[in-house]
């Protein structure tokens, strides 16, 4: 077994969180060094002699700090993003089942809770969970934006709604019909709330009876579904860069959507991929493949113009990709 | 003379007070005092009473009197240390357990219960968390590949569980036990026999709290936690009548219950990990059999069974559409199995029959469905004697069998097994088996409603295995087994996403098993001792590519050790009986890509047992230690095995 290396300190770079499968304990956190361009697998490990957990879900970053959500350890561990070094650990408690993060502000993080049907608050200070929000079936995916978290209740397929929570009062305050299985949520740089909502799948063994994925666009000010946006197949999450340019992942291919006109302006690469990040300075397009889910997965780099800059091989199914700038 | 093939003769004149439904029989009162010689009739390898010395391959035997003596209460603790048996233990009590034969998984290591098939046709396993040895007689273990014999799943051995009879004259028992983590135990048992009729009951109920003490390592600190929601409260109920009308029929009849309700509390992924899913099992079997010994060279018997299996999981955790989620499911299984043994000459016999089943699911998991097997077997027994030659003796083993499914396609599974006597005193018999064997996909691959394929294919597997055994004066006796085998498997069934992220199982991946098992039992004193030594050494590796390129083509299959080692010593003196047994077993990969692996660890457990005569009683005493020294290790990756365990039992016999 070859042994992780440490890293050497650098401003900026990608952390790839692998997933790991469920149950075996074997996430990690790889790193992909834009100013060496190289690549450090297993680097929470390496640093800190520490496994990682059992599937890590997201990574958000505030500053110098990472959180990484581990789902199945019912834990956010926190990095220091200049050394890596593991500064604490946060349990979200027993049973819980973390997925998504959403920082308020230095000190406060909501978290989806997949089987609570709920949001929880988490102090990011004195580590640990203050209170929680009732939301829809299942929530995934959270996003801020005008003083509200927007929540979207996945339902495990069966979900339709949006969960719009008002931070003043740390409540629901409005309850968004979207459209079928929403999941991932982001902000454009116009300000509006897309809500991937990645189809539904009926009786898994018929095809026909699926439902395509929709890009719900929700406008903040009055908390309503503006447009709405056909992608097709089933898309899980999408990524945007500061150009407004967004870019998901759904089957069979890669589309590009123009986050000002809300409109797919057409296919950015072919293939099926498990995640999209974007990286704000270069605009370049990060592409996750997890192949059979049991040996390493593949990140392959687009630059803007859709050609390929470069691959590489991170960990156990590449999930969620966090830039440090 | 010994000559095996006079044995045939004299192991048939032996069956007339056996009955086939019980293959084999009970044997004569049991003691450890006892010299296993190869003389030992066994049945598992050839169908029919054989003695050991003579069958085409290895086969480990234990007694009642070993599963007595030896600590702990279930059937899986009866089998521990046995060369190319391991099993794969999800924690403490009643928790699962499932078997692994020669690097074989669990789903293709056959179960038999007297002779018939125990593997549930949903999962292809036998949960050994669930059976106790309190009903069995005694546990043969024959390695190879057996589909000849068997049918499905038998591709790396059989473990055929050998269940107790009425017993001469009047018996009646009770014993109690108290353990460690709040472990109680309580059995009931009565038997009696009279001229043509016998009967034997025995009820037993075992129940824990299972919040054993276990060490969590993160990679950096190490802290002591407490196992919750493991406890257990398993009742199992078993009768059996024996009815033999005239002299050459035998008949019986016989019920097992089984209700448990376990914890199952899952994986410990962290210090605060608490799984709070629940396991509820159901279960009963009615089994019956006629022998008819219509001369001395054909005995035909029938045997029937149906069994109904009710399971439940629920996990409160879990919400799924806002409800919480709750699995059951309903297996019925009823077979029917006419055949005939027939005996042409000293040195021709053998065994041909029918097995017909019909199987059938219902659940909210899977769709329903129902299976129809229509099998046909032969096998046979050449003894070809060569007194001028060396070696003196040539048995031929050709056995064909075919099965057919309604549901999925079937297969023809030939075997040839050979066995040579080289030398008769000391003992030197040499053996080897050239065969294919296959595995039906189960319902959970075919029809699981989130991904189930209907168009699987079986799994096939070539096997070939070559070896001796030998036996010798020695200061008492000293037994020598070794095997090397080598196992081709292909078209395994593996679960693969597919398109939008469902996944589901296809035909694909292919496996190499090899090995050597090695044994040396070594008994004196007039068998007031017997040490034991034994050691496999495995290599099993994923032989294909999946897709080109493929990095997990070469690597090692999960959780199979590359070696295990045991040592035991079992010593009777007086009115004791003392086991003392340590296991070893080497490190196991946990991922596909065997970047990541299990220590290797090794555990040491003792008991011993007392017996006190009193007036027309007998009471005894037993005390058991399990781990003694504290080892922390994982079978399976994050499911923690108890630290140090005792138990006590006092028990009375009439």
């Amino acid at each position: 077994m070859v042994a992780p290396e440490i890293p050497v300190p650098s401003a900026k770079g990608v952390y790839v969180v692998n997933e790991g499968n469920f149950g075996r304990a074997n996430a990690s956190l790889s790193y992909y060094d834009l100013e060496s361009f190289r690549v450090y697998n297993d680097v929470f490990g390496a640093v800190n002699g520490k496994n990682l957990g059992d599937v890590a879900s997201s990574m958000s970053i505030r500053g110098d700090e990472g959180y990484i959500v581990v789902n199945n350890s019912q834990k956010i561990e926190v990095i220091d993003l200049r050394t890596n070094v593991n500064t604490r650990t946060i349990p979200t408690g027993a049973g819980s089942s973390p997925r998504q993060m959403a920082l308020v502000n230095d000190s406060l993080a909501l978290v989806t809770d997949l089987y609570a049907n709920a949001v929880l608050k988490v102090n990011l200070r004195a580590a640990g969970v203050v209170g929680s929000i009732p939301v829809g079936d299942n929530p995934e995916g959270i996003a801020i934006a005008s003083g509200k978290a927007y929540v979207a209740n996945s339902g495990f397929g069966a979900g339709t709604t949006v969960s719009v929570i008002s931070l003043a009062t740390m409540s629901v305050a409005k309850t968004v019909i979207a459209s079928d299985n929403p999941n991932g949520v982001q902000l454009t740089p116009g300000g509006m709330i897309y809500v991937v909502c990645a189809g539904s799948y009926g009786d898994f063994s018929n095809p026909d009876d699926d439902t395509p994925a929709r890009l719900i666009v929700i406008d903040p000010g009055s908390d309503s579904v503006v447009d709405t946006v056909l992608i097709g197949g089933h898309a899980m999450n999408i990524a945007i860069g500061s150009d407004g340019i967004g870019y998901v992942a759904t089957t069979g291919e890669v589309l590009r959507v123009d986050t000002r006109t809300h409109r797919v302006t057409g296919t950015f690469t072919k293939g099926t991929y498990y995640s999209v990040g974007v990286e704000a300075s270069s605009g370049d397009v990060y592409l996750s493949d997890p192949k059979t889910y049991v040996q390493p997965g593949t990140v392959s780099v687009f630059a803007p113009n859709g050609q390929l800059r470069t691959q590489f091989d991170p960990g156990l199914i590449p999930g969620s990709f966090a830039f440090k700038r | 003379m010994n000559s095996p093939s006079l044995l045939f003769g004299a192991g048939l004149l032996l069956s007339c007070f056996r009955v086939y439904a019980a293959p084999g029989g009970e044997l004569p009162p049991d003691s450890l005092h006892r010299s296993y010689t190869l003389n030992e009739i066994v049945v598992t390898a050839t169908r029919a009473d054989a003695p050991e010395a003579a069958v085409p391959s290895n086969v480990s035997t234990i007694s009642r009197a070993t599963l007595e003596a030896k600590p702990g209460s279930l059937l899986a603790a009866g089998l521990a240390g046995i060369p190319g048996v391991s099993f794969r233990t999800y924690g403490s009590g009643a928790s699962l357990q499932t078997v692994s034969i020669r690097g074989m998984s669990p789903d293709q290591s056959l179960v038999l219960l007297d002779g018939q098939r125990y593997n549930s046709y949903q999962n292809g396993l036998v949960d050994f968390g669930l059976l106790s040895s309190s009903n069995v007689d005694r546990i043969e273990v024959v390695r190879g590949g057996y589909s000849a014999l068997y049918g499905s799943d038998a591709m790396g051995g059989v473990i055929n569980i050998i269940t107790r009879r009425p017993p001469e004259g009047f018996t009646a028992g009770a014993s109690t036990s108290i353990g460690s983590n709040s472990l109680t135990a309580n059995e009931l048992s009565i038997g009696a026999s009279t001229g043509s009729l016998g009967i034997r009951a025995m009820l037993r109920r075992e129940q824990g709290r299972g919040d054993y003490a276990f060490l969590f390592n993160d990679g950096r600190t190490t802290t002591e936690l407490t196992r919750t929601g493991e406890d257990f409260n398993v009742l199992t109920a078993d009768a059996r009548v024996e009815f033999d009308p005239a002299p050459p029929v035998k008949s019986f009849v016989s019920y097992s219950f089984t209700d448990a309700d376990r914890g199952s509390p899952g994986v410990v992924t962290d210090v605060s990990s608490q799984g709070r899913a629940r396991l509820g099992d159901r279960m009963g079997t009615l089994r019956g059999g006629i022998d008819w010994m219509m001369d001395d060279r054909l005995t035909l018997s029938v045997k029937a069974s149906g069994q109904y299996s009710y399971e439940t999981y629920t996990d409160p955790g879990v919400l799924i559409h806002g409800e919480i989620e709750n699995s059951y499911y309903m297996n019925r299984v009823f077979a029917f199995t006419p055949e005939a043994h027939f005996t042409l000459s000293p040195g021709f016999g053998g065994n041909a029959g029918l097995e017909l089943a019909r199987a059938g699911i219902e659940s909210n998991d899977i769709n329903p469905a129902t299976r129809i097997q229509r099998s046909f077997f032969v096998t046979t027994r050449h003894v070809i004697t060569l007194p001028w030659l060396i070696p003196h003796e040539m048995i031929l083993y050709p056995s064909i069998r075919y099965d057919s499914f309604s549901d999925v396609t079937g297969d023809v599974s030939p075997r040839l097994g050979l066995n040579l006597g080289v030398l008769e005193s000391p003992l030197l018999r040499l053996r080897a088996s050239y065969g294919r064997s296959f595995r039906a996909p189960v319902f959970n691959d075919l029809y699981w409603k989130t991904g189930g394929n209907p168009s699987l294919r079986p799994e096939r597997a070539t096997a070939f295995d070559a070896g001796l055994v030998a036996e010798l004066p020695l200061a008492g006796t000293l037994r020598i087994d070794a095997s090397y085998f080598v196992i081709d498997a292909s078209d395994r069934i593996v679960w693969i996403p597919g398109p939008g992220g469902l996944w589901s199982p296809v035909n694909i991946t292919a496996v190499r098993s090899r090995g050597v098992e090695t044994e040396a039992v070594w008994t004196g004193f007039s068998g007031a001792l017997t040490l034991t030594v034994n050691s496999t050494w495995s290599d099993v590796r994923k032989t294909s590519a999946d897709y080109p390129g493929d990095p997990t083509q070469g690597k090692h299959l999960i959780y199979t050790p590359g070696q295990t080692a045991f040592l035991s010593a079992i010593c009777s003196l007086g009115g004791a009986d003392l086991v003392l047994q340590h296991s070893w077993v080497s490190y196991r990969y946990t991922t596909e890509f065997n970047d990541r692996y299990l220590p290797g660890y090794r555990v040491t457990s003792a008991a011993i047992r007392y017996w006190v005569p009193l007036g027309s009683f007998k009471a005894w005493v037993k005390g058991e230690v399990n781990n003694i020294f504290n080892t922390s290790y994982q079978v399976i990756a994050l499911y923690p095995m108890p630290l140090r365990e005792f138990r006590a039992t006092l028990g009375v016999e009439l």
